[in-house]
């Protein structure tokens, strides 16, 4: 379908569809151009339009509306004016019937390889085809990202069908003198509409004020009009190249496994069963983020090249953006199906000791745990390779008997009550005894490697009459200890205290 | 220097002169005469015509009159007026003498 115009040629009223008039438009208008200095010019262009109007009553016998191959084959007789073999001087010949007002980038079919991508930004920045060839090539080898640009390149370049967008597609290198021009242009159009309303203005009211005002303002209309098309260009080179860096690096990072990313992505490796990101989610995630970003590239795109994006496109990556929830929202209730479930793992070791106090402290492995992935308090870390849990906490409570044991107390989630104990036997902690030192570990590793909210409680248990030294390092460790003096843990810390009835009792306190 | 200047050159005074002694056997439409100049292959396009139509009318070598067309708009019918065939005499004895001057120089080249 075309939406078509009215034009009134020499009288006679045509229907013509809006990209022939364009070109027609163009035509006449190079035509006034030549013949400005020419003493009958007006006579001359109503000649040649009359004759044009012929032409077109000619081929309308079985069709309503002229069309832009009406519109080049009667241009082509007519001719343009380099080919008039007259006297008039110009300061720039046109060299083509259709004016070529600035380049527009087209996908060029005839010297495709797939799409004609390639040929078109060659066309574009004028610069040799083999180039863009090689770097989509090495781009698709290298990283992923090459492939999904090209395709939608594909599908937002229009490809060059008509012989108009043809040069359009070759025209003259877009630069600022370029813009100038075009702005230029625009002035001129606009300064012959000021004339043309100062005829009528004078006609009507003789009142040179009026046509003064109205030429300032118009002036200044147009100027801000080319400013701001100026701008909308700038900006839309901005954005599409801001738009493109981005989309390259996320899908280049999404389709290569997020290696580029190392340190984050270990986090998934961690968190899901097959330790990579599920495709189904990949392929969300991509689609996700990246649709609104090609939608970004394509709004500067439309601001600098004026290409329109064939509807079906529009609900083609509506529909995908939809997909992409789909697939996000099942993949995240995969996730959340594996935390489901929660189970309690509860091991206890005896200690042997003959001595009635027990110094505790935390052992100083000076490990720096990086890329710590932060839970509810809890905190787990990839490190050498191991999943590393940290976040304990510890109680000390009397014995039912005369024996010292420790009881660890591990927490997991699973998708059902027993992987989430598997997850939670997983859970591996260590402490040391040397004499009357008791040395815990900082950290607990996950054998299994996959995290599943595992916490770890850690409770000593001693026989009433022992006395316990808690060392300044067990500050991340101890957890609401209950003691008579009602102190807080922080404040026990650095003191004897000694298990009595109703709790631990500081004896070294004043 | 290019072969179409120098082409275009030489026909841009023959072709006024073409136009009136097409003119000089009745009135014509712009139509009949391109018809015309194209089989002589004198002109390429037709938009070369109508500025020259003009430049002669103005120069009063050439009138015309409104003539009621059922295929579009009406049609402008030009005919040679009395300067225009003054002039055309004057030029048909011009281009006689180029011709013969032209036939001289480029037998001269030959015989050599």
């Amino acid at each position: 379908m075309n939406k078509t115009v009215n034009i009134n040629l020499a009288g006679m009223v045509f229907h013509i569809n809006e990209d022939a008039f364009e070109i027609l438009k163009n035509y006449l208008n190079t035509l006034k151009n030549h013949f400005k200095n020419e003493e009958s010019s007006d006579e001359i262009l109503k000649d040649i339009e009359g004759r044009m109007a012929e032409l077109f009553a000619e081929r309308l016998n079985k069709k309503e509306a002229i069309y832009i191959t009406d519109v080049e084959e009667v241009t082509a007789i007519m001719g343009n004016p380099s080919q008039y073999d007259d006297d008039i001087q110009h300061e720039e010949i046109q060299e083509n019937i259709l004016r070529v007002k600035r380049k527009r980038i087209f996908r060029d079919e005839e010297e495709r390889m797939i799409g004609g991508v390639c040929s078109g930004l060659a066309h574009y920045f004028d610069i040799n085809l083999v180039w863009f060839r090689i770097i989509f090539l090495i781009l698709l080898f290298t990283v992923g990202g090459g492939f999904l640009m090209y395709i939608i390149l594909w599908i937002a370049i229009p490809s060059a069908k008509t012989t108009a967008e043809k040069l359009e597609m070759k025209g003259k290198k877009v630069n600022i003198s370029n813009i100038e021009k075009n702005i230029k242009d625009e002035l001129n159009n606009l300064e012959q509409k000021v004339k043309d309303f100062d005829k009528k203005v004078t006609a009507e009211y003789g009142s040179k004020v009026i046509n003064f005002i109205k030429k300032i303002t118009d002036l200044f209309i147009c100027l801000f009009r080319g400013l701001f098309k100026f701008i909308g260009s700038c900006f839309g080179v901005f954005t599409v190249i801001f738009g493109g860096i981005l989309l390259f690096i996320i899908s280049s990072v999404l389709l290569s496994n997020g290696d580029i990313f190392l340190e984050t992505s270990q986090i998934f490796n961690y968190i899901f069963e097959a330790g990579t990101i599920p495709n189904n989610l990949k392929i969300g995630l991509i689609l996700f983020i990246g649709i609104p970003i090609i939608t970004v590239i394509l709004f500067g795109l439309k601001l600098i090249n004026n290409t329109t994006i064939h509807s079906n496109y529009k609900i083609g990556m509506v529909c995908l953006w939809f997909v992409s929830w789909v697939l996000l929202g099942s993949s995240g209730t995969n996730i959340a199906k594996d935390f489901s479930k929660k189970a309690k793992n509860i091991t206890t070791e005896t200690i042997d000791l003959k001595n009635d106090t027990l110094y505790l402290s935390v052992a100083d492995n000076d490990r720096n745990f990086d890329n710590i992935f932060d839970a509810k308090g809890f905190k787990v870390s990839p490190f050498e390779s191991e999943l590393i849990g940290i976040g304990m906490r510890l109680n000390i409570i009397h014995s039912n008997s005369s024996s010292i044991n420790l009881v660890k107390e591990a927490l997991a989630f699973g998708k059902d009550k027993q992987a989430a104990k598997r997850s939670a036997e997983a859970v591996n902690y260590n402490f040391k005894i040397e004499n009357a030192d008791m040395i815990f570990d900082d950290f607990f590793s996950i054998t299994t490697q996959k995290w599943r909210r595992q916490e770890l409680n850690i409770t000593l248990e001693i026989p009433f009459g022992m006395v316990v030294f808690l060392d300044h390092s067990l500050v991340d460790l101890i957890y609401d200890i209950k003691n008579q003096e009602n102190m807080w843990d922080y404040d026990m810390l650095g003191h004897y205290w000694k298990m009595e009835k109703d709790g631990l009792s500081c004896i070294s306190c004043e | 220097m290019k072969i179409e200047n120098t082409q275009s050159q030489m026909r841009k005074g023959i072709l006024e002169y073409c136009i009136l002694s097409i003119l000089k056997n009745g009135e014509a439409y712009p139509s009949d005469i391109i018809e015309k100049l194209k089989k002589a292959k004198m002109i390429v396009v037709e938009g070369t015509l109508y500025p020259l139509l003009t430049r002669l009318k103005n120069a009063e070598l050439l009138q015309y009159r409104w003539v009621e067309s059922s295929a579009g708009p009406p049609r402008k019918y030009y005919y040679i007026t009395k300067k225009g065939n003054t002039f055309l005499l004057e030029l048909d004895n011009t281009w006689k003498d180029l011709a013969k001057a032209v036939r001289l120089t480029t037998k001269t080249k030959k015989d050599e």
